[in-house]
């Protein structure tokens, strides 16, 4: 398994190369074959959006506003010269920026509205999207906090700002719309979705040449609550899903599922309107709900759900203590991801292939789980706060066994037989025993 | 000793029976010691090796393996500057309660504006939040905001705010002894105290001990001769505060000038109170060998 990761403190990228079962806080427990550290830039330029683009190629978006494409190769472990017969035989990573924009955030606009905001911390623009352009190989999507979408062009292993458009601000999450296949020759406007602190969900459109951004629609709060009190409006993930009347029509048809802040968990669907279908509080009092991810259904390449209802989907919530969550569709709470061993906030889970659940977070460590029985596969010290995990490959790497261990085997299973004669012998001469302490 | 070899049946003769046999035993082990003593006085080596070989199993020399332990520290020091003071600009603190505190908060706060250098304590006000603090103190170029807890007339707990962008700890504050409960106690004096800081060994261990660094001042004012200690223990730190005197040029003594307590890490949040980076669970204390700092 090879996992490259985001680390905050120094602002660097850790390729980890482990085996399933890897637990690097038992001692005895098999260890990570390397961990090696790439493009350490410091805790300023932290890498908050990692994104594989193509097999050889990574793009970083960094917490000082650039964005960076970067050529992975594979290269010969340097090796120590120590029993190189012993020790597994694999490639490590070798990173390198090919080409970078910069210049993408502002917290200007942050400033104003953070008078506002319910959060203390003093706002700083960051990333909160970065994605590839569906049926567009050369385009890129970046969203920011402060509510900037730029456009990157990619030609020729080189990225360039093509249009930069804004929208209402604070932003928390921007997700594209890859539901529907598009044919690479025809030219068809991009929907995505958005929404914030007190910034309710919206649809936009980007024309086909991106030079247009048109909000087209706009959700609704839901009704006050028992005591006529407003509801916070605070999005925070969103996830599109099939809609039910198939693939083929070209109507404004949009079926999503949302996540806000207070746990509430909203069904919307454009057709029937802009109050949500369905909206179920997930959460108690005062837990903050931060991510979303459904784990039983075909996903995109951008992560929305190929499924036309909700009924059978299962979902992980993370939020801002240390839990990660996961719930059936009723909703009804199924159980926790590493229960009681996650002890910092999850800034980042992804479901891959419906099998493993990686996670990272506060407590510098990153996980992968079972996504089904939740048992924990792999858990690795990277020695930084994590904000993204991206998994390169699957593959188990072989250890080669050392010959006297096989011989040690053959050995103890000649002897056997012997070994059973000696326990009938002290079984014999236990339960002998116990008769004696009985009658005295 | 078996079972049938006791056969006496009364029991005072029985239990002298077992003085005696107590005696001899104490006696055995005394004498066993004394030629032991006199043997390694003879051949230091053999205390060396004796020494060496009978190590005694503490709690702590038990603790379970933490791998954070051995790891250093990622990122460069100035990246861990930035949420601490870089040594250039002297911690300037704001100190204040809990709202409606009590009489007990504001004789901690008189306690700890003695202790903690460059303090400026506010009374707290009702209807100010915890956000408008942090730009109040941000505004006036403020580093930590300490907040005091306290509970049912008694100091429960401790927050302190690095400012301007955190991170947040919370302390439970326990086994409080005032100054003047303090047997031979000095008087403290103004100095900038020096700082021991004793077994935060984990990463967690090493962002409170950075903590502690950056509420007192680098430079120290020798003359002073004041030292505060935090020593963690089994994820207790207890506070406290000495005067080192030069007896003669080969004794040092030492005089406590008090207080005394304890604190204990509950909580550590990154930024001003949001996402939780460590909080202690109940479920933490079933493992007694386990420890987080």
């Amino acid at each position: 398994m090879r996992l490259l990761v985001a680390c905050d403190d120094s602002g660097s990228i850790k390729e980890v190369v482990c085996n399933r079962k890897t637990d690097t806080s038992v001692q005895t427990a098999p260890q990570p074959f390397h961990i090696g550290v790439h493009l350490s830039e410091g805790l300023d330029s932290r890498v908050e959006k990692m994104e594989q683009i193509f097999d050889n190629r990574l793009l970083i978006a960094r917490a000082n506003g650039v964005v960076q494409l970067v050529e992975i190769s594979l290269v010969p472990r340097p090796s120590d010269g120590q029993s190189s017969e012993l020790e597994p035989k694999f490639d490590v990573m070798d990173l390198k920026v090919v080409s970078s924009v910069q210049g993408l955030l502002d917290d200007v606009p942050l400033q104003d509205l953070h008078k506002k905001s319910k959060k203390r911390s003093t706002p700083r623009d960051g990333f909160v999207a970065m994605q590839l352009i569906p049926g567009c190989s050369n385009r890129v999507f970046c969203a920011t906090k402060s509510g900037r979408i730029h456009i990157l062009s990619l030609k020729n292993s080189t990225l360039n700002i093509y249009k930069s458009h804004s929208v209402k601000a604070p932003l928390e999450f921007a997700q594209i719309y890859d539901n529907k296949a598009i044919k690479p020759q025809k030219k068809a406007s991009t929907t995505f979705a958005f929404g914030g602190e007190e910034n309710l969900v919206k649809l936009a459109k980007l024309s086909a040449d991106f030079k247009k951004l048109e909000n087209f629609w706009e959700a609704k709060n839901v009704s006050n609550d028992r005591l006529d009190l407003k509801v916070p409006i605070w999005p925070m993930r969103l996830k599109f899903l099939n809609t039910p009347s198939g693939d083929n029509s070209d109507t404004d048809d949009y079926h999503f599922l949302a996540i806000n802040r207070l746990g509430h968990l909203r069904e919307y669907r454009t057709s029937t309107g802009r109050k949500p279908k369905s909206s179920y509080a997930l959460l108690s009092k005062n837990e903050a709900a931060t991510g979303l991810q459904v784990f039983n259904a075909d996903l995109t390449p951008l992560g929305n759900v190929k499924a036309d209802t909700v009924d059978d989907l299962k979902i992980v919530i993370t939020d801002s203590k240390r839990n990660v969550f996961a719930f059936d569709s009723f909703p009804r709470a199924i159980g926790k991801y590493g229960a009681g061993d996650i002890t910092g906030a999850a800034t980042f889970v992804n479901v891959v292939n419906n099998k493993l659940l990686l996670q990272c977070g506060l407590d510098r460590y990153v996980r992968a789980f079972d996504v089904e029985s939740r048992s924990v596969l792999c858990k690795i010290y990277v020695g930084a706060k994590a904000s993204s995990v991206l998994l390169i490959d699957d593959k188990e790497i072989d250890v080669p066994q050392p010959e006297s261990s096989n011989k040690k085997r053959k050995a103890t299973e000649k002897n056997s037989e012997a070994e059973a004669l000696e326990n009938e012998e002290l079984w014999s001469t236990l339960e002998g025993s116990a008769k004696k302490v009985k009658t005295g | 000793m078996a079972r049938d070899e006791i056969s006496i049946r009364n029991k005072m003769k029985r239990q002298a029976l077992f003085a005696d046999l107590k005696d001899q035993k104490n006696k055995d082990r005394h004498s066993m010691r004394r030629t032991r003593a006199k043997e390694e006085r003879e051949n230091p080596e053999l205390k060396e090796k004796r020494l060496q070989e009978n190590v005694t199993n503490t709690i702590d020399s038990l603790r379970v393996y933490d791998e954070t332990i051995s790891q250093p520290t990622d990122g460069d020091e100035n990246d861990f500057a930035r949420f601490f003071n870089r040594g250039t600009e002297p911690p300037k603190i704001l100190l204040t309660t809990n709202v409606n505190a009590k009489k007990k908060a504001y004789e901690f706060a008189n306690v700890l504006i003695e202790i903690l250098p460059n303090v400026t304590f506010v009374k707290r006000k009702f209807g100010y939040k915890l956000k408008e603090m942090a730009e109040f103190c941000n505004n006036r170029n403020y580093t930590d905001l300490v907040i005091i807890n306290e509970d049912k007339k008694k100091v429960t707990g401790l927050t302190f705010i690095h400012l301007p962008e955190g991170p947040t700890f919370y302390f439970k504050v326990s086994s409080y002894v005032e100054v003047q409960k303090i047997v031979g106690h000095g008087r403290p004096t103004s100095h900038i105290p020096e700082l021991i800081l004793n077994n935060f060994n984990t990463r967690l261990g090493k962002t409170v001990g950075k903590l502690f660094q950056s509420i007192f001042p680098r430079n120290p004012d020798f003359e002073g001769r004041q030292v505060i200690t935090l020593h963690n223990q089994r994820d207790y730190i207890f506070f406290r505060r000495h005067r080192y005197v030069f007896r003669n040029e080969e004794k040092v003594g030492l005089q406590e000038l008090g207080p005394q307590f304890t604190l204990k890490l509950q909580r550590l949040q990154h930024g001003i109170k949001e996402e939780t980076e460590w909080e202690h669970s109940a479920a933490m204390d079933k493992e007694k060998k386990k420890f987080y700092l």
